[in-house]
């Protein structure tokens, strides 16, 4: 799961993966588009659906809040 | 340098208003002028305030309508408004005021497609070709002279927050183009020769009224699901489909996928109407989740 996520991460903007800050939005690694983007690639890919009240950067602020909300997602 | 205006102030959200804001900051020290962003819509996960925190621009929330046009009539400076990204409509009081130019980003091609959502009735209206738009605000609705423009290609499959992404990245771009020789001189522009009976395109308005029927042609589907992607930003309320047996469902989401279930059909629904597949050429058919939300007309 998490090697998938990080091609998704890397098409974007390679920097993603070394980010250790909270809010990469904020630290503008990804704009509003990628994370739609990244949004609409996580749906395909594992099959899931991301509700619009789940975009925060809680669960998207750098790749492993990522991990872990997909994570989370997944084994419900 | 010298310029004409002694403040430049930015509306809107998003990226198109991020990316201008920096560029108006990067200009700033050079021309001398204020710089004030305001922000009237709050996109989801916005962290304008923060940008404006960190590099020293001063920074208004005005999300009431009447109170960012008492802002606005209450500057007497010869100022320049760049409005981005932004829904709100500028009064006649506010677009006369002497001291005042406002320019507007519109995501079309002027004078086509004038109004709210045009991203999105480009691809329905299956447009090949759209783009962004930089102009004057004049009292009419997006009919101001036209300072630049750029054509942004429509492809095959691609979804409204796809062909938003691009018509911006344009739209950025043009802005950097012009924006020095503004800041100099006036801009004459293009004067639209529109035609008086255009359709200008409001915000309640939404292609089908968002409801597709499983008789329509299946591109048609495709098309107007395509219309109104904007991922999860819910610009509209989710499409529905009116099914063979008359009912009407939500759609949870769809894609193009290679044909697997429609071999040697138009159409076909799952035992427990979850999934519809439709075909859409000889090599791919649409994948349809349903919500279970199934009401008869």
């Amino acid at each position: 799961m998490e090697e998938k996520i990080i091609k998704m991460l890397q098409e974007i903007n390679e920097d993603i993966i070394d980010y250790q800050g909270e809010n990469m939005l904020a630290d503008d690694l990804i704009d509003s588009f990628g994370i739609i983007q990244i949004i609409a690639n996580l749906e395909d890919a594992f099959d899931i659906e991301i509700d619009a009240a789940d975009v925060t950067t809680e669960n998207f602020g750098n790749k492993n809040k990522i991990f872990g909300f997909i994570k989370s997602l997944i084994t419900e | 340098m010298n310029t004409r205006f002694n403040q430049i102030v930015v509306i809107g959200c998003g990226k198109a208003a991020k990316e201008i804001l920096n560029i108006a900051n990067d200009f700033k020290g050079k021309y001398n002028y204020e710089l004030i962003f305001i922000e009237h819509e709050i996109a989801a996960l916005s962290n304008m305030q923060n940008i404006c925190r960190t590099k020293e621009i001063q920074y208004e929330q005005l999300t009431d309508r009447s109170i960012l046009s008492q802002r606005l009539l209450a500057m007497h400076t010869p100022t320049l408004i760049i409005s981005a990204g932004n829904y709100y409509i500028f009064p006649k009081s506010v677009i006369e005021q002497q001291n005042i130019e406002i320019i507007n980003f519109h995501n079309a091609l002027l004078p086509k497609i004038p109004g709210r959502n045009a991203t999105t009735w480009a691809l329905y209206l299956n447009e090949k070709v759209s783009g962004a738009t930089w102009h004057y605000v004049v009292p009419n609705i997006d009919a101001g002279a036209i300072i630049a423009q750029k054509e942004v290609a429509i492809t095959e499959d691609m979804r409204a927050w796809e062909l938003s992404k691009k018509i911006t990245d344009a739209a950025i771009e043009l802005f950097s183009s012009f924006f020095m020789q503004l800041l100099q001189k006036h801009i004459t522009g293009t004067v639209q020769h529109a035609d008086k009976t255009r359709k200008i395109y409001y915000s309640h308005e939404i292609p089908e009224n968002g409801i597709c029927s499983i008789n329509m042609p299946p591109e048609n589907i495709y098309r107007l699901l395509r219309s109104m992607d904007y991922g999860k930003n819910n610009v509209f309320p989710p499409a529905r489909i009116i099914l063979s047996d008359g009912s009407a469902a939500t759609i949870k989401n769809y894609f193009k996928a290679p044909k697997e279930h429609c071999l040697d059909t138009r159409c076909i629904m799952d035992d427990n109407n979850q999934f519809l597949y439709i075909a859409l050429s000889d090599k791919y058919e649409l994948r349809i989740t349903l919500k279970n939300d199934k009401v008869h007309n």
